[in-house]
Protein backbone atom coordinates (compact mmCIF):
# COMPACT_ATOMS: atom_id res chain seq x y z
CA UNK A 1 0.00 0.00 0.00
CA UNK A 2 1.54 3.53 -0.95
CA UNK A 3 1.49 6.61 1.36
CA UNK A 4 -0.80 8.15 -0.07
CA UNK A 5 -3.52 6.24 0.83
CA UNK A 6 -5.72 6.62 3.42
CA UNK A 7 -8.86 8.23 4.61
CA UNK A 8 -10.12 11.82 4.22
CA UNK A 9 -12.59 13.53 6.72
CA UNK A 10 -13.17 17.17 6.40
CA UNK A 11 -9.92 18.47 7.33
CA UNK A 12 -8.69 21.06 4.49
CA UNK A 13 -9.72 23.60 2.17
CA UNK A 14 -12.33 22.63 -1.06
CA UNK A 15 -12.13 25.02 -3.56
CA UNK A 16 -15.12 25.10 -5.65
CA UNK A 17 -15.52 27.40 -9.15
CA UNK A 18 -18.62 28.88 -10.53
CA UNK A 19 -19.93 28.26 -6.81
CA UNK A 20 -22.14 31.27 -6.79
CA UNK A 21 -24.94 29.43 -8.73
CA UNK A 22 -26.41 26.09 -9.47
CA UNK A 23 -24.16 22.89 -9.46
CA UNK A 24 -21.30 25.10 -7.95
CA UNK A 25 -23.43 26.60 -5.10
CA UNK A 26 -25.19 22.92 -3.96
CA UNK A 27 -21.20 20.93 -4.54
CA UNK A 28 -20.10 24.02 -1.92
CA UNK A 29 -22.77 23.70 0.24
CA UNK A 30 -22.30 19.75 0.48
CA UNK A 31 -19.18 19.92 1.52
CA UNK A 32 -19.58 22.48 4.08
CA UNK A 33 -22.04 20.19 5.39
CA UNK A 34 -19.19 17.78 5.69
CA UNK A 35 -16.46 19.86 7.23
CA UNK A 36 -14.71 21.03 4.49
CA UNK A 37 -13.40 24.89 4.96
CA UNK A 38 -14.78 26.50 1.23
CA UNK A 39 -12.72 28.50 -0.93
CA UNK A 40 -14.95 29.74 -3.41
CA UNK A 41 -14.72 31.40 -6.93
CA UNK A 42 -16.77 33.06 -9.15
CA UNK A 43 -17.22 35.93 -11.17
CA UNK A 44 -20.87 36.78 -10.11
CA UNK A 45 -19.47 38.80 -6.85
CA UNK A 46 -23.24 39.03 -5.45
CA UNK A 47 -23.48 35.41 -6.50
CA UNK A 48 -20.74 34.35 -4.44
CA UNK A 49 -21.78 36.71 -1.39
CA UNK A 50 -25.17 34.67 -0.96
CA UNK A 51 -23.03 31.06 -1.39
CA UNK A 52 -21.29 32.29 1.48
CA UNK A 53 -24.21 33.68 3.83
CA UNK A 54 -25.86 30.06 3.22
CA UNK A 55 -22.88 28.28 3.72
CA UNK A 56 -23.12 30.03 7.30
CA UNK A 57 -26.60 28.82 7.45
CA UNK A 58 -25.51 25.20 6.82
CA UNK A 59 -22.10 25.01 8.68
CA UNK A 60 -23.25 27.58 11.80
CA UNK A 61 -19.35 28.99 11.16
CA UNK A 62 -17.32 30.50 9.23
CA UNK A 63 -16.28 28.42 6.60
CA UNK A 64 -15.74 30.10 3.65
CA UNK A 65 -13.75 32.43 1.47
CA UNK A 66 -14.72 34.40 -1.19
CA UNK A 67 -12.52 35.16 -4.40
CA UNK A 68 -13.73 37.04 -7.22
CA UNK A 69 -12.14 35.78 -10.42
CA UNK A 70 -12.57 34.79 -13.90
CA UNK A 71 -11.14 31.04 -15.07
CA UNK A 72 -10.31 32.42 -18.43
CA UNK A 73 -7.58 34.48 -17.34
CA UNK A 74 -4.42 32.20 -16.26
CA UNK A 75 -2.32 34.71 -14.10
CA UNK A 76 -5.50 35.86 -12.18
CA UNK A 77 -6.44 31.85 -10.96
CA UNK A 78 -2.80 31.35 -10.42
CA UNK A 79 -2.78 34.27 -7.80
CA UNK A 80 -5.87 33.04 -6.52
CA UNK A 81 -4.54 29.91 -5.46
CA UNK A 82 -1.35 31.46 -3.69
CA UNK A 83 -4.22 33.57 -2.27
CA UNK A 84 -6.53 30.37 -1.02
CA UNK A 85 -3.23 28.68 0.20
CA UNK A 86 -1.53 31.56 2.62
CA UNK A 87 -5.21 32.60 3.70
CA UNK A 88 -6.97 29.15 4.18
CA UNK A 89 -3.87 26.45 4.27
CA UNK A 90 -3.74 23.39 2.53
CA UNK A 91 -6.06 22.62 -1.19
CA UNK A 92 -6.83 18.95 -0.80
CA UNK A 93 -10.10 19.56 -3.32
CA UNK A 94 -10.72 21.24 -6.25
CA UNK A 95 -13.87 20.79 -8.26
CA UNK A 96 -14.05 23.00 -11.11
CA UNK A 97 -17.51 23.99 -12.12
CA UNK A 98 -17.10 27.11 -13.83
CA UNK A 99 -19.21 26.68 -17.30
CA UNK A 100 -21.89 28.06 -19.82
CA UNK A 101 -24.22 27.40 -22.09
CA UNK A 102 -26.30 28.75 -25.05
CA UNK A 103 -28.47 26.94 -27.79
CA UNK A 104 -27.56 28.32 -31.47
CA UNK A 105 -27.99 25.69 -34.70
CA UNK A 106 -24.52 24.87 -35.75
CA UNK A 107 -24.42 26.46 -39.28
CA UNK A 108 -25.54 29.18 -37.55
CA UNK A 109 -23.06 29.43 -34.62
CA UNK A 110 -20.34 32.40 -34.46
CA UNK A 111 -16.99 32.03 -34.29
CA UNK A 112 -16.82 34.41 -31.30
CA UNK A 113 -19.50 32.24 -28.99
CA UNK A 114 -17.89 28.93 -30.18
CA UNK A 115 -14.40 30.27 -28.79
CA UNK A 116 -16.48 31.84 -25.54
CA UNK A 117 -18.06 28.53 -24.87
CA UNK A 118 -14.41 26.67 -25.35
CA UNK A 119 -12.65 29.31 -23.54
CA UNK A 120 -14.95 28.99 -20.27
CA UNK A 121 -15.81 24.93 -20.21
CA UNK A 122 -12.72 24.00 -21.24
CA UNK A 123 -9.90 26.22 -20.98
CA UNK A 124 -11.08 27.68 -17.66
CA UNK A 125 -10.87 24.15 -16.65
CA UNK A 126 -7.42 23.42 -17.59
CA UNK A 127 -6.25 26.66 -16.42
CA UNK A 128 -8.15 25.72 -12.21
CA UNK A 129 -6.90 22.00 -12.27
CA UNK A 130 -3.05 22.91 -13.79
CA UNK A 131 -2.87 25.87 -10.87
CA UNK A 132 -4.35 23.40 -8.48
CA UNK A 133 -2.53 20.23 -9.48
CA UNK A 134 0.90 22.28 -9.05
CA UNK A 135 0.44 23.68 -5.45
CA UNK A 136 -0.94 19.76 -5.00
CA UNK A 137 2.72 18.48 -6.08
CA UNK A 138 4.38 21.46 -4.80
CA UNK A 139 2.95 20.54 -1.00
CA UNK A 140 2.81 17.07 -1.60
CA UNK A 141 -0.80 16.74 -1.02
CA UNK A 142 -2.48 13.58 -2.58
CA UNK A 143 -5.93 15.15 -3.32
CA UNK A 144 -8.66 15.06 -5.60
CA UNK A 145 -9.64 16.89 -8.35
CA UNK A 146 -13.46 16.74 -9.76
CA UNK A 147 -14.33 18.09 -13.12
CA UNK A 148 -18.53 19.15 -14.35
CA UNK A 149 -18.82 17.77 -17.21
CA UNK A 150 -22.04 16.34 -19.34
CA UNK A 151 -24.04 13.48 -20.26
CA UNK A 152 -23.20 15.94 -23.49
CA UNK A 153 -19.20 14.71 -22.84
CA UNK A 154 -20.51 11.56 -24.78
CA UNK A 155 -23.75 12.22 -26.14
CA UNK A 156 -24.36 15.34 -28.31
CA UNK A 157 -27.49 17.43 -26.99
CA UNK A 158 -29.38 19.76 -29.53
CA UNK A 159 -28.06 22.65 -31.12
CA UNK A 160 -25.67 23.24 -28.32
CA UNK A 161 -22.39 21.84 -30.70
CA UNK A 162 -20.16 24.27 -28.87
CA UNK A 163 -21.39 23.12 -25.55
CA UNK A 164 -20.91 19.06 -26.61
CA UNK A 165 -17.15 20.02 -27.66
CA UNK A 166 -16.80 21.40 -24.68
CA UNK A 167 -17.78 18.84 -22.36
CA UNK A 168 -15.96 16.18 -24.81
CA UNK A 169 -12.75 17.81 -24.29
CA UNK A 170 -13.39 18.48 -20.54
CA UNK A 171 -13.56 14.36 -20.06
CA UNK A 172 -10.60 13.97 -21.88
CA UNK A 173 -8.94 16.96 -20.23
CA UNK A 174 -10.05 14.80 -16.79
CA UNK A 175 -8.66 11.16 -18.18
CA UNK A 176 -5.34 12.73 -18.91
CA UNK A 177 -5.27 14.60 -15.68
CA UNK A 178 -5.97 11.50 -13.87
CA UNK A 179 -2.66 9.57 -15.90
CA UNK A 180 -0.27 11.88 -15.47
CA UNK A 181 -1.20 13.02 -11.69
CA UNK A 182 -1.91 9.26 -10.47
CA UNK A 183 1.89 8.64 -9.42
CA UNK A 184 1.62 11.89 -7.01
CA UNK A 185 -1.79 10.04 -5.57
CA UNK A 186 -3.70 12.94 -7.06
CA UNK A 187 -7.48 11.05 -8.40
CA UNK A 188 -9.41 13.44 -10.96
CA UNK A 189 -11.88 12.37 -12.24
CA UNK A 190 -15.62 13.74 -13.87
CA UNK A 191 -19.20 14.18 -12.79
CA UNK A 192 -21.30 13.87 -15.69
CA UNK A 193 -25.09 15.85 -14.95
CA UNK A 194 -27.96 14.79 -17.54
CA UNK A 195 -31.14 16.94 -17.14
CA UNK A 196 -30.34 19.10 -14.19
CA UNK A 197 -32.63 22.25 -13.32
CA UNK A 198 -30.22 25.34 -13.23
CA UNK A 199 -30.05 29.13 -14.70
CA UNK A 200 -27.74 27.78 -16.73
CA UNK A 201 -28.31 29.21 -20.39
CA UNK A 202 -31.42 30.97 -18.12
CA UNK A 203 -33.05 27.79 -17.55
CA UNK A 204 -34.78 25.27 -19.63
CA UNK A 205 -38.31 26.02 -21.38
CA UNK A 206 -41.03 24.77 -20.43
CA UNK A 207 -41.68 22.97 -23.56
CA UNK A 208 -37.64 21.20 -23.25
CA UNK A 209 -38.89 20.21 -19.81
CA UNK A 210 -42.09 17.99 -21.20
CA UNK A 211 -40.16 16.86 -23.71
CA UNK A 212 -37.37 15.13 -21.59
CA UNK A 213 -38.73 14.46 -18.12
CA UNK A 214 -40.99 11.58 -19.72
CA UNK A 215 -37.83 9.92 -20.97
CA UNK A 216 -35.86 10.01 -17.86
CA UNK A 217 -36.10 6.94 -16.65
CA UNK A 218 -36.27 7.87 -12.68
CA UNK A 219 -39.49 10.33 -13.83
CA UNK A 220 -37.80 13.80 -12.88
CA UNK A 221 -35.67 16.14 -13.72
CA UNK A 222 -31.92 16.24 -11.29
CA UNK A 223 -31.53 18.84 -8.62
CA UNK A 224 -28.22 20.59 -7.98
CA UNK A 225 -27.85 18.85 -4.98
CA UNK A 226 -27.79 15.16 -6.65
CA UNK A 227 -24.55 16.08 -8.61
CA UNK A 228 -23.19 17.26 -5.05
CA UNK A 229 -23.85 14.13 -3.67
CA UNK A 230 -21.67 12.57 -6.36
CA UNK A 231 -18.75 14.85 -5.88
CA UNK A 232 -19.06 14.16 -2.01
CA UNK A 233 -18.49 10.42 -2.84
CA UNK A 234 -15.35 11.10 -5.17
CA UNK A 235 -14.03 13.56 -2.89
CA UNK A 236 -13.97 11.52 0.15
CA UNK A 237 -12.58 7.96 1.95
CA UNK A 238 -14.38 5.95 -0.01
CA UNK A 239 -13.18 6.51 -3.71
CA UNK A 240 -9.33 6.28 -2.90
CA UNK A 241 -9.41 3.71 -5.94
CA UNK A 242 -11.41 6.04 -8.08
CA UNK A 243 -9.71 8.16 -10.88
CA UNK A 244 -10.45 9.03 -14.43
CA UNK A 245 -13.75 8.11 -14.87
CA UNK A 246 -16.65 9.65 -15.91
CA UNK A 247 -19.80 9.34 -13.12
CA UNK A 248 -22.98 10.21 -14.61
CA UNK A 249 -25.66 11.49 -13.02
CA UNK A 250 -28.73 11.27 -15.26
CA UNK A 251 -31.86 9.46 -13.78
CA UNK A 252 -31.46 6.76 -16.79
CA UNK A 253 -31.69 9.27 -19.43
CA UNK A 254 -28.63 8.46 -21.66
CA UNK A 255 -30.53 4.72 -22.00
CA UNK A 256 -33.18 6.07 -23.47
CA UNK A 257 -30.55 7.69 -25.82
CA UNK A 258 -33.42 10.01 -27.09
CA UNK A 259 -32.34 13.43 -26.63
CA UNK B 1 -22.36 6.40 3.76
CA UNK B 2 -25.36 6.18 6.11
CA UNK B 3 -27.86 2.87 5.34
CA UNK B 4 -29.28 3.08 8.43
CA UNK B 5 -32.84 1.05 8.11
CA UNK B 6 -32.03 -0.49 5.07
CA UNK B 7 -32.15 -4.47 4.18
CA UNK B 8 -29.34 -5.55 1.81
CA UNK B 9 -28.88 -8.99 0.37
CA UNK B 10 -25.20 -10.04 -0.82
CA UNK B 11 -24.97 -13.14 -2.92
CA UNK B 12 -21.21 -14.47 -2.96
CA UNK B 13 -20.72 -12.58 0.26
CA UNK B 14 -18.53 -14.45 2.33
CA UNK B 15 -15.24 -13.95 0.82
CA UNK B 16 -13.10 -11.63 -1.19
CA UNK B 17 -14.90 -8.69 -2.44
CA UNK B 18 -18.70 -9.77 -1.42
CA UNK B 19 -17.10 -10.35 2.17
CA UNK B 20 -15.84 -6.43 2.35
CA UNK B 21 -19.36 -5.64 0.48
CA UNK B 22 -21.37 -7.22 3.80
CA UNK B 23 -18.75 -5.42 5.79
CA UNK B 24 -19.15 -2.24 4.73
CA UNK B 25 -22.74 -2.28 4.24
CA UNK B 26 -23.46 -3.67 8.00
CA UNK B 27 -21.11 -0.88 8.93
CA UNK B 28 -23.01 1.66 7.32
CA UNK B 29 -25.84 0.75 9.12
CA UNK B 30 -27.74 -1.76 6.83
CA UNK B 31 -29.13 -5.11 7.84
CA UNK B 32 -27.56 -7.63 5.36
CA UNK B 33 -28.65 -11.41 4.18
CA UNK B 34 -25.30 -12.83 2.74
CA UNK B 35 -25.67 -15.86 0.60
CA UNK B 36 -22.32 -18.11 -0.26
CA UNK B 37 -21.74 -21.63 -1.85
CA UNK B 38 -19.52 -21.87 1.13
CA UNK B 39 -20.75 -23.66 4.54
CA UNK B 40 -17.68 -22.29 6.46
CA UNK B 41 -17.01 -18.99 5.13
CA UNK B 42 -20.92 -18.59 5.94
CA UNK B 43 -21.04 -19.65 9.56
CA UNK B 44 -18.03 -18.21 10.05
CA UNK B 45 -18.40 -14.66 8.64
CA UNK B 46 -22.10 -14.40 10.11
CA UNK B 47 -20.75 -14.96 13.71
CA UNK B 48 -17.60 -13.10 13.80
CA UNK B 49 -20.04 -9.96 12.62
CA UNK B 50 -22.80 -10.27 14.97
CA UNK B 51 -20.19 -10.62 17.27
CA UNK B 52 -19.22 -7.17 16.70
CA UNK B 53 -22.78 -5.65 16.76
CA UNK B 54 -23.73 -5.69 13.30
CA UNK B 55 -27.20 -6.90 12.12
CA UNK B 56 -25.42 -9.55 9.73
CA UNK B 57 -27.12 -13.21 8.70
CA UNK B 58 -25.16 -15.96 6.59
CA UNK B 59 -27.76 -18.28 4.29
CA UNK B 60 -25.89 -21.46 2.26
CA UNK B 61 -26.86 -20.27 -1.23
CA UNK B 62 -25.55 -21.90 -5.05
CA UNK B 63 -26.64 -18.72 -7.00
CA UNK B 64 -27.19 -21.62 -9.89
CA UNK B 65 -29.93 -22.99 -8.33
CA UNK B 66 -33.14 -20.56 -8.73
CA UNK B 67 -34.64 -22.07 -5.62
CA UNK B 68 -31.81 -21.42 -3.66
CA UNK B 69 -31.63 -17.99 -4.78
CA UNK B 70 -35.35 -16.81 -4.84
CA UNK B 71 -35.23 -18.46 -0.63
CA UNK B 72 -32.08 -16.53 0.08
CA UNK B 73 -33.96 -13.15 -1.00
CA UNK B 74 -37.44 -14.69 0.21
CA UNK B 75 -35.90 -15.46 3.12
CA UNK B 76 -34.49 -11.78 4.02
CA UNK B 77 -37.95 -10.27 3.07
CA UNK B 78 -39.82 -12.44 5.63
CA UNK B 79 -37.40 -11.91 8.15
CA UNK B 80 -36.73 -7.81 7.27
CA UNK B 81 -39.89 -6.65 5.60
CA UNK B 82 -37.85 -5.28 2.47
CA UNK B 83 -35.66 -5.19 0.42
CA UNK B 84 -33.60 -1.93 -0.48
CA UNK B 85 -30.55 -3.01 -2.11
CA UNK B 86 -29.48 -6.38 -3.90
CA UNK B 87 -25.36 -6.87 -5.00
CA UNK B 88 -24.84 -9.68 -7.52
CA UNK B 89 -21.29 -10.04 -6.13
CA UNK B 90 -21.01 -14.55 -6.40
CA UNK B 91 -18.45 -15.15 -9.21
CA UNK B 92 -16.10 -17.70 -9.95
CA UNK B 93 -13.85 -18.07 -12.65
CA UNK B 94 -12.37 -20.88 -14.76
CA UNK B 95 -9.75 -19.50 -16.90
CA UNK B 96 -8.48 -21.01 -20.13
CA UNK B 97 -7.90 -20.05 -24.11
CA UNK B 98 -10.79 -20.01 -25.95
CA UNK B 99 -9.32 -22.73 -28.24
CA UNK B 100 -9.41 -25.41 -25.98
CA UNK B 101 -11.92 -23.51 -23.69
CA UNK B 102 -14.15 -26.80 -22.64
CA UNK B 103 -18.20 -26.59 -22.86
CA UNK B 104 -17.99 -27.43 -18.64
CA UNK B 105 -15.55 -24.29 -18.32
CA UNK B 106 -18.23 -22.02 -20.36
CA UNK B 107 -21.45 -23.40 -18.43
CA UNK B 108 -19.66 -23.01 -15.01
CA UNK B 109 -18.83 -19.54 -15.11
CA UNK B 110 -22.25 -18.60 -16.85
CA UNK B 111 -24.29 -20.24 -14.49
CA UNK B 112 -23.24 -18.60 -11.58
CA UNK B 113 -21.81 -15.42 -12.60
CA UNK B 114 -24.63 -14.57 -15.07
CA UNK B 115 -27.53 -16.58 -14.63
CA UNK B 116 -27.29 -16.43 -10.82
CA UNK B 117 -27.51 -13.07 -11.78
CA UNK B 118 -30.62 -13.27 -13.62
CA UNK B 119 -32.32 -14.93 -10.69
CA UNK B 120 -31.93 -12.72 -8.26
CA UNK B 121 -31.99 -9.57 -10.01
CA UNK B 122 -35.46 -11.26 -11.43
CA UNK B 123 -36.61 -12.43 -7.68
CA UNK B 124 -35.68 -8.49 -6.76
CA UNK B 125 -37.44 -6.46 -8.95
CA UNK B 126 -40.44 -8.19 -8.22
CA UNK B 127 -40.42 -7.19 -4.92
CA UNK B 128 -38.77 -3.85 -5.45
CA UNK B 129 -41.16 -2.35 -8.27
CA UNK B 130 -43.86 -2.94 -5.67
CA UNK B 131 -42.59 -0.85 -2.33
CA UNK B 132 -42.66 2.60 -2.27
CA UNK B 133 -38.95 4.06 -2.33
CA UNK B 134 -38.03 1.15 -5.14
CA UNK B 135 -34.32 0.07 -4.27
CA UNK B 136 -31.02 -0.21 -5.94
CA UNK B 137 -29.57 -2.77 -7.45
CA UNK B 138 -25.84 -3.39 -8.09
CA UNK B 139 -24.09 -6.09 -10.60
CA UNK B 140 -20.28 -6.77 -9.77
CA UNK B 141 -19.28 -6.73 -13.40
CA UNK B 142 -15.34 -6.59 -14.04
CA UNK B 143 -12.85 -4.42 -16.61
CA UNK B 144 -12.58 -7.78 -18.12
CA UNK B 145 -16.26 -7.44 -20.16
CA UNK B 146 -13.70 -5.59 -22.69
CA UNK B 147 -11.58 -8.73 -23.30
CA UNK B 148 -9.14 -10.77 -21.62
CA UNK B 149 -6.96 -13.97 -22.28
CA UNK B 150 -7.81 -16.80 -21.31
CA UNK B 151 -11.43 -15.61 -20.22
CA UNK B 152 -13.57 -15.89 -22.74
CA UNK B 153 -16.47 -17.16 -20.79
CA UNK B 154 -15.95 -14.77 -17.17
CA UNK B 155 -15.52 -11.81 -20.03
CA UNK B 156 -19.06 -12.79 -21.51
CA UNK B 157 -20.37 -13.63 -18.40
CA UNK B 158 -19.54 -10.04 -16.65
CA UNK B 159 -20.54 -8.39 -20.11
CA UNK B 160 -23.71 -9.68 -20.00
CA UNK B 161 -23.92 -8.59 -16.31
CA UNK B 162 -23.57 -5.37 -17.90
CA UNK B 163 -26.47 -6.08 -20.26
CA UNK B 164 -28.30 -7.35 -17.37
CA UNK B 165 -27.77 -4.05 -15.16
CA UNK B 166 -29.12 -1.55 -17.77
CA UNK B 167 -31.88 -3.18 -19.01
CA UNK B 168 -33.16 -3.58 -15.45
CA UNK B 169 -32.43 0.29 -14.54
CA UNK B 170 -34.57 1.03 -17.82
CA UNK B 171 -37.13 -1.20 -16.65
CA UNK B 172 -37.24 -0.19 -13.70
CA UNK B 173 -37.16 2.86 -13.15
CA UNK B 174 -40.35 4.29 -13.26
CA UNK B 175 -40.63 1.87 -10.17
CA UNK B 176 -37.72 3.57 -8.71
CA UNK B 177 -36.00 0.81 -9.07
CA UNK B 178 -31.84 1.37 -9.81
CA UNK B 179 -29.57 -0.35 -11.41
CA UNK B 180 -25.88 0.02 -11.68
CA UNK B 181 -22.88 -2.43 -12.58
CA UNK B 182 -19.41 -1.70 -11.33
CA UNK B 183 -16.63 -2.90 -13.10
CA UNK B 184 -13.62 -3.81 -10.26
CA UNK B 185 -9.96 -3.43 -12.33
CA UNK B 186 -6.99 -4.92 -10.25
CA UNK B 187 -8.67 -6.48 -6.81
CA UNK B 188 -6.10 -8.62 -4.84
CA UNK B 189 -8.14 -11.35 -3.73
CA UNK B 190 -8.34 -15.14 -3.54
CA UNK B 191 -9.23 -15.28 -7.42
CA UNK B 192 -5.79 -12.83 -8.36
CA UNK B 193 -3.27 -13.88 -5.81
CA UNK B 194 -3.81 -17.22 -7.86
CA UNK B 195 -0.94 -15.09 -10.42
CA UNK B 196 2.56 -15.89 -10.85
CA UNK B 197 4.57 -12.65 -9.04
CA UNK B 198 5.94 -12.29 -12.55
CA UNK B 199 1.93 -11.72 -14.12
CA UNK B 200 1.30 -9.93 -10.75
CA UNK B 201 4.17 -7.21 -11.67
CA UNK B 202 3.29 -6.50 -15.11
CA UNK B 203 -0.86 -5.98 -14.42
CA UNK B 204 0.64 -3.58 -11.21
CA UNK B 205 2.91 -1.80 -14.08
CA UNK B 206 -0.36 -0.91 -16.27
CA UNK B 207 -2.24 1.18 -13.15
CA UNK B 208 -1.87 4.70 -13.10
CA UNK B 209 -1.82 4.72 -9.16
CA UNK B 210 0.83 1.92 -8.89
CA UNK B 211 -0.66 -0.53 -6.65
CA UNK B 212 -3.58 -3.25 -6.87
CA UNK B 213 -7.10 -2.32 -5.13
CA UNK B 214 -8.45 -3.80 -2.57
CA UNK B 215 -11.83 -5.55 -1.49
CA UNK B 216 -12.58 -2.38 0.69
CA UNK B 217 -12.44 -0.04 -2.71
CA UNK B 218 -15.49 -1.51 -3.99
CA UNK B 219 -17.08 -1.78 -1.10
CA UNK B 220 -17.24 1.78 -0.88
CA UNK B 221 -18.75 2.53 -3.76
CA UNK B 222 -21.41 -0.33 -3.52
CA UNK B 223 -22.47 1.71 -0.37
CA UNK B 224 -22.60 4.63 -2.46
CA UNK B 225 -24.72 3.16 -4.96
CA UNK B 226 -26.98 1.70 -1.93
CA UNK B 227 -27.35 5.17 -0.52
CA UNK B 228 -30.06 7.27 -1.19
CA UNK B 229 -27.04 9.97 -1.88
CA UNK B 230 -27.15 7.99 -5.23
CA UNK B 231 -30.87 8.31 -6.03
CA UNK B 232 -30.58 10.33 -9.22
CA UNK B 233 -27.29 7.29 -10.52
CA UNK B 234 -28.74 4.56 -12.62
CA UNK B 235 -27.81 2.70 -15.64
CA UNK B 236 -24.29 3.26 -14.96
CA UNK B 237 -20.98 1.26 -15.99
CA UNK B 238 -18.60 2.68 -12.95
CA UNK B 239 -15.24 1.85 -12.97
CA UNK B 240 -12.90 1.30 -9.59
CA UNK B 241 -9.34 0.22 -10.88
CA UNK B 242 -6.84 2.81 -10.32
CA UNK B 243 -6.82 4.72 -13.28
CA UNK B 244 -7.60 1.66 -15.46
CA UNK B 245 -10.93 2.58 -17.25
CA UNK B 246 -10.32 0.46 -20.47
Amino acid sequence: MSANRGTRTGAGVAVVTGAGSGIGRAVALRLAEELWDLAIIDMNEDGLRETEKLIGDVSGAKRSRTYVADVTDAVHIEETVADIVAEAGEIKVLVSNAGVLSVTPVLELAIEQWRRTIDVNLTGAFICTRAVAREMVRAGTAGRIVTIASVHSVVPGTNVTDYDASKGGLLMLTRSLARELAPQGITVNAVGPGFVVTNLAGGASEEYVDFIVPRIPLGRAGKPSDVAGAVSFLVGPDADYVTGILLIVDGGMLLTADL
Amino acid sequence: MNLKGKVAVVTGGGRGIGRAIVEHLAGDGATVVFGDVNVDNVRDLGASLRDSGLAVEGVVTDVAKKQEVEALIDGALASHERLDVLVNCAGINRDTMLHKMTDEQWDEVLAVDLTGAFYATRKALQIMRQQPGGGSIVGISSLSWRGSLGQANYASAKAGLVGLMLTTAREGGRFQVRANAICPGFIETDMTRALSPEMWDAVVARIPLGHAGEPADVAGLVAFLGSDTAKYITGQVIEVGGGLVW
